[in-house]
């Protein structure tokens, strides 16, 4: 007598890329390339990837030992106490925002674009569009329409296969541009890899699935497949882009990936490429506005957020509340992004943040093995300390790639403050709710 | 009086209390489940019958279908349903777990929080 929810595990890899695969991704891309040119860059995917197999085997290990639907949160607090675990979620919070904000922005210019030579639309701004976009998925979510698992492995299989399709399309057919081979450099290696941190956001985000697996190996062979999935498309589809389109031309738009389409077949690749852009930003914003909204709630529920963001439509069931907050958020972001065209900023900033949460999450896992060596664990990262420490040294490292110039200044301001604005709120959260006779975590 | 004994009179409370509120039987609106309540550390089960949003039964035993199943220590699901404990801070630190659909997780939050707000 079971309840029939048992995820298989060609569906947790499905949600693990489909959640990673987003039209910001494509433009992330691009910022790759232009670290370290088209001749290195698969190599500086691919060096993102094997990190974050490091990082996949990490979050397997740990939602083994707690296979809660807390995620996150719950590995965070049992390592460093609730202030760092709270801390931690207020910045993955941000992240989501920030990757949101650039989501809505480059979805809204993709429909501007798309729809540039149509009568009346063909005059709708940026703005206009990247509103209707975010108006779009609130009312999505808020009405509860959740993809399912089988949609899902269709849809992150289509986009998976239309990803590889375009760059063996552009790698084998397309007419390669004259550009002078960039030196290879250290330095722009790094914050290639740092860039290329991006590409993979999200794979961990079905940890909180945990208590639904078939296997309880399965989560922890999910993620580096997803990964792995993950490096061949981006790293395939980076390449492919530098080969056919001067990098210059693809930094200045927003929609680099329309100039690849359409470079390499017409009208029916710039279609192809919006039909996969369309596909991404739903399939990855859907569940990204979807999931950080019941954390919102849930943290408003439990005490750790205002009261007002834990109010639930009484006729959907959903938290409407924190829905319209992360709503206003974005939009507000976007708008921003918008005037000022600095799309790099929340791309960046959402990659520093993930490269931080990773070297977090690798210093869990030694912490634990040593003040908890007795934990029951199902999966043991391989490797031993020496492989996930060496990841995490590397992923602060990468985090630190992301801020340095040329990125722009923007970037470690604001997350600088997002870090001092976190820490500080969760510090003041914490003390009240022991003042206040919360029950301390098991 | 036993652990079970106690969870048994904390979910008929609880039973009566949802039956009585005008605004939880609007919430539960033909909503029918049955809601299994697994105490992790007695081993014993017991069902919450929802039929059309009224409470009907609570049996101290597994009633298929198994359409929601709340899993925890008995002083925890006990807490809960007294409203002594916020069920959304016991999930968060893995002491309380779910399994059913998304809404219906809602759905449940939003019932012990009107009820016991």
């Amino acid at each position: 007598m079971e309840l029939k929810r048992a995820l298989r595990l060609r569906a947790l890899v499905a949600s693990a890329a489909g959640l990673a695969v987003a039209s910001s991704s494509l433009v992330a891309a691009v910022q790759v390339l232009a670290a370290i040119g088209t001749q290195w860059a698969w190599l500086a995917v691919a060096t993102a990837g094997m990190l974050c197999v490091v990082a996949a085997w990490s979050f397997g290990e740990l939602a083994g030992a707690f296979p809660t639907a807390g995620g996150v949160q719950v590995y965070m607090r049992e390592a460093f106490g609730p202030t760092m675990a709270l801390t931690v979620t207020l910045m993955y919070v941000l992240l989501a925002m920030a990757a949101g904000a650039a989501e809505a922005y480059i979805f809204g210019s993709v429909l501007a674009n798309s729809f540039a030579s149509v009568p009346i639309l063909g005059h709708v701004p940026v703005v206009l569009w990247v509103t209707a976009s975010l108006t779009f998925f609130l009312v999505v979510n808020i009405r509860g329409v959740e993809v399912a698992g089988r949609v899902q492995e269709v849809l992150t299989s289509t986009m998976v296969a239309a990803i590889v399709l375009t760059a063996a399309g552009a790698l084998f057919l397309g007419h390669p541009v004259s550009a002078a081979a960039k030196p290879f450099s250290v330095v722009a290696f790094v914050r290639a890899v740092a860039y290329a941190v991006y590409l993979y956001i999200g794979f961990e985000w079905i940890t909180p699935l945990a208590e639904e697996v078939q296997d309880r190996l399965d989560l922890p062979r999910a993620m580096p497949a997803a990964v792995g999935v993950l490096a061949v498309s981006y790293g395939l589809f980076t390449g492919a882009m530098g080969r056919v389109v001067p990098i210059a031309s693809l930094l200045a738009s927003p929609t680099p990936y329309l100039i690849v389409g359409e470079t390499l077949a017409g009208k029916v690749g710039f279609w192809l490429l919006v039909g996969i852009s369309a596909l991404a930003t739903f399939t990855s914003f859907n569940a990204g506005m979807m999931g950080y909204s019941r954390i919102v709630y849930a943290m408003a529920r439990e005490g750790s957020l205002p009261r007002f963001l834990g109010k639930i439509h009484l006729r959907y069931f959903t938290p409407w509340s924190a829905l319209s907050t992360m709503f206003a958020i974005e939009l507000a972001l976007s708008v921003a992004v918008v005037y000022t065209h600095a799309f790099t900023v929340p791309i960046l900033l959402a990659a520093a943040i993930e490269a931080l949460i990773y070297a977090l999450a690798a210093a869990a896992v030694l912490k634990l093995r040593r003040t908890r060596p007795t934990l029951a664990r199902p999966f043991r990262a391989p490797g031993g300390d020496l492989v996930i420490a060496a990841a995490g040294f590397l992923f602060a490292l990468l985090a630190l790639g992301t801020l340095w110039p040329p990125a722009p200044t923007a970037v470690p301001m604001l997350l600088a403050v997002g870090l001092a604005l976190a820490f500080a709120y969760a510090r003041y959260v914490s003390s009240w709710q022991q003042k206040t006779g919360a029950r301390p975590p098991s | 009086m036993a652990p079970g004994d106690e969870l048994k009179a904390a979910l008929e409370e609880f039973a009566a209390r949802a039956n009585e509120n005008t605004a939880v039987r609007k919430m539960l609106k033909e909503w029918t489940r049955n809601i299994h309540l697994d105490v992790a550390d007695t081993g014993e089960t017991f069902t919450l019958v929802v039929e059309n949003g009224r409470v009907t039964a609570v049996l101290p035993a597994a009633q298929p279908p198994k359409d929601i199943a709340l899993m925890a220590p008995a002083d925890t699901l006990i807490g809960i349903f007294r409203g002594r404990l916020n069920p959304m801070a016991e999930f968060s630190a893995g002491r309380l777990k779910f399994v059913g659909s998304a809404k219906d997780e809602m759905r449940l939050d939003a019932v012990v929080d009107v009820i016991w707000k």
